[in-house]
């Protein structure tokens, strides 16, 4: 079968960089997006790991001699040059992991790779703008590694207001170019995001093969179309908005100066409007991952398919309406905060009725806990913690206290750094044979895991005690009574380093035993159509549709 | 959620058909191009109140 729904003797591929950077084929910019997000990744990481070794003990040691390094200043020049180069760090880490890691091994890598041969579409509705979706990437990461290098806030260099760039500190606070170029380079990868959202949806609802209907379609396609509306539905207002930073900054508009009549809240609305449905961004392709995982190795069709479908669409729907969860502090009135609160649990229904089902999935199946069943287990524990905590943090009273505190920061990185980042691994070992040809080893795949599992619940489980205890999140230093924990969730970053270590000996591992993964390695459980083909599939599918009964 | 059969039954687009097709993308395309647009465009006018105090 798999050769039958090959195209015969049309295997014709560019040679050479042309390939590449000409590349209008989805399974190579699929390729592209994924090396792309592991360069970013390793970078993103590092960033992390300079963090934790500030944060190992108290004090200000690894920073302060960085700027005396990079700036040749001494005393406490260097330790108010540590400072902003520590902010620096902690905002570039936030926007590549977001914008340059895991947006582009989701949606770019896994779903340009699969979502067309999984709907029995020969390629992308629009190969061509596929092509530029993945080549605005690189400058825009050029120019946001190019900010760290140019003047900031006065004797700052790099963008080190945080992430989300608030204004005044966005504005007025970093009058050097640093902040223009982070603009720019956001407006470029949301470009990106937006040409690759059009061309997702056009192909999901115009190219799926006769008789695949959209509710037996599979789950990874469903949370890739609900991603991609996110995504044209959000990212255009984010656009607007840093466009407003952006004339406020250079043009003179007032649109965020209160001196002008403007409103520097306006923006945090603005933001968080495209905010909040990012994390649904980042997280709804790891679901539909998931799905494929647990009942590809339950030996199941997954439980309540429908459900599981428009729990997405429910979570992507209610995803818009709780931006303000994140503002609680910034003087909303009672009731809109009672509002929100509200709003912001309703998401836990439908959250709980995918955990359920990948539960229900698995009850009385055949589970085989091979490496992607591991991270997909990995990745439903690790969520649900997380998941746990937002529900506590959607509360306003609570979030009083809680509010820009370590347990936010270890609130999303349970859901992010180790919900989403699990579902990627978990879908690179899922699709490895599939994408490459290759098995990898197993011994290798889940001892890259137990690493990662043991390293990230040490980076941010004790983060939870340092927020409950009150640490603010965004600072060098920390007075002594925190030095305990932090310790311990440095030491934690170190093994998840040495865990990214392993997974990359792991891919060369692969690459040079070169074990032959056939055609479908995972057994009866596979079902969908990426397991009909040979691996790798050939550099052109589908030219015949299969019929889907 | 489909299951597969062993023998998949595939079927060749006639050339009328795939230029359907792709006339159906591009006009799916072009809309949810100017849905952006649009989105993109009412964000900044709807917000601009403060835009003369500034000038």
């Amino acid at each position: 079968m798999a050769d039958a729904a090959a195209h015969d003797g049309h295997d014709h591929r560019p040679r050479g960089w042309v390939r590449w950077v000409y590349s209008t084929n989805h399974k190579d910019i699929g390729t592209l997006y994924l090396i792309f997000a592991i360069c970013a990744g390793i970078i993103g990481g590092a960033l992390s790991v300079a963090i934790r070794m500030e944060l190992q003990e108290p004090g200000i040691q690894i920073f302060s001699g960085l700027a005396q390094m990079v700036y040749g200043v001494n005393g406490d020049a260097a330790i108010d040059g540590g400072k902003s180069m520590y902010n620096a760090f902690a905002t570039a880490h936030g926007l590549i992991m977001i914008f340059f890691m895991v947006m582009p091994a989701l949606i770019g890598g896994f779903a340009n790779w699969m979502v067309p041969i999984m709907i029995g579409a020969p390629d992308m509705a629009f190969p061509r703008m596929n092509n530029i979706s993945f080549w605005l990437l690189p400058p825009a990461f050029i120019l946001l590694i190019l900010s760290a290098f140019v003047p900031s806030a006065p004797g700052a260099h790099g963008v080190g207001g945080g992430w989300t760039l608030y204004p005044p500190l966005s504005t007025s606070g970093q009058p050097g170019p640093a902040m223009d170029l982070a603009i720019l380079s956001i407006h470029i990868a949301g470009a990106s995001s937006i040409l690759g959202a059009i061309n997702f949806i056009t192909t999901i609802f115009n190219m799926r093969a006769p008789g695949m209907t959209l509710h037996k379609m599979p789950l990874f396609a469903w949370a890739v179309l609900i991603t991609a509306f996110l995504l044209l539905l959000s990212l255009p207002v984010l656009a607007g908005g840093i466009t407003m930073l952006l004339t406020d900054r250079n043009f003179g508009t007032s649109f965020f100066v209160p001196d002008n009549g403007g409103d520097p809240l306006l923006f945090q609305h603005l933001f968080w409007f495209f905010g909040h449905p990012e994390v649904y961004i980042l997280i709804l392709p790891g679901f539909g991952i998931i799905s494929h995982i647990v009942s590809t190795f339950s030996r199941k069709p997954v439980f309540g398919y429908l459900g599981m479908a428009y729990a997405m669409v429910a979570i992507g729907a209610v995803g818009f309406i709780v931006w303000a969860h994140h503002m609680y502090t910034t003087g909303l009135s009672l009731d809109t905060q009672r509002y929100f609160v509200f709003a912001t649990m309703v998401i836990a229904v439908p959250t709980g009725v995918k955990i359920f089902s990948w539960i229900a999935t698995m009850w009385g199946g055949s589970i085989s806990f091979k490496p992607p069943m591991l991270w997909a287990l990995g990745f439903i524990f690790l969520f649900t913690v997380g998941g746990v905590t937002g529900v506590q943090l959607a509360n306003a009273g609570l979030d009083r206290s809680l509010h820009d505190t370590y347990y936010v920061i270890a609130h999303f990185h349970y859901v992010l750094s180790l919900g989403a980042v699990f579902a990627i691994f978990a879908g690179w070992y899922y699709w490895f044979p599939k994408m490459t040809g290759y098995m990898y080893s197993p011994f290798i795949a889940n001892t890259h895991f137990w690493v990662m599992f043991v390293g990230v619940n040490l980076v941010f489980f004790p983060q939870h005690f340092l927020g409950l205890a009150g640490m603010p999140r965004r600072t060098i230093d920390y007075p002594d009574a925190f030095a305990g924990w932090n310790m311990v969730s440095s030491y934690g970053s170190y093994i998840a380093a040495v865990g990214v270590l392993i997974f990359l000996y792991g891919v060369f591992e692969a690459f040079q035993k070169k074990r032959v993964a056939g055609a479908n390695p995972w057994g009866d459980g596979a079902t969908t159509l990426e397991w009909q083909l040979p691996s790798p599939p050939p550099f052109h599918q589908w030219e015949q549709l299969p019929k889907i009964k | 959620m489909m299951t597969m059969d062993d023998k998949l039954e595939l079927i060749t687009l006639s050339d009328r058909q795939r230029k359907a097709r792709r006339n159906r993308s591009v006009a799916i395309g072009l809309a949810l191009a100017a849905l952006v647009i649009i989105f993109y465009i009412a964000t900044i006018v709807k917000f601009s109140h403060a835009l003369s105090g500034g000038m």
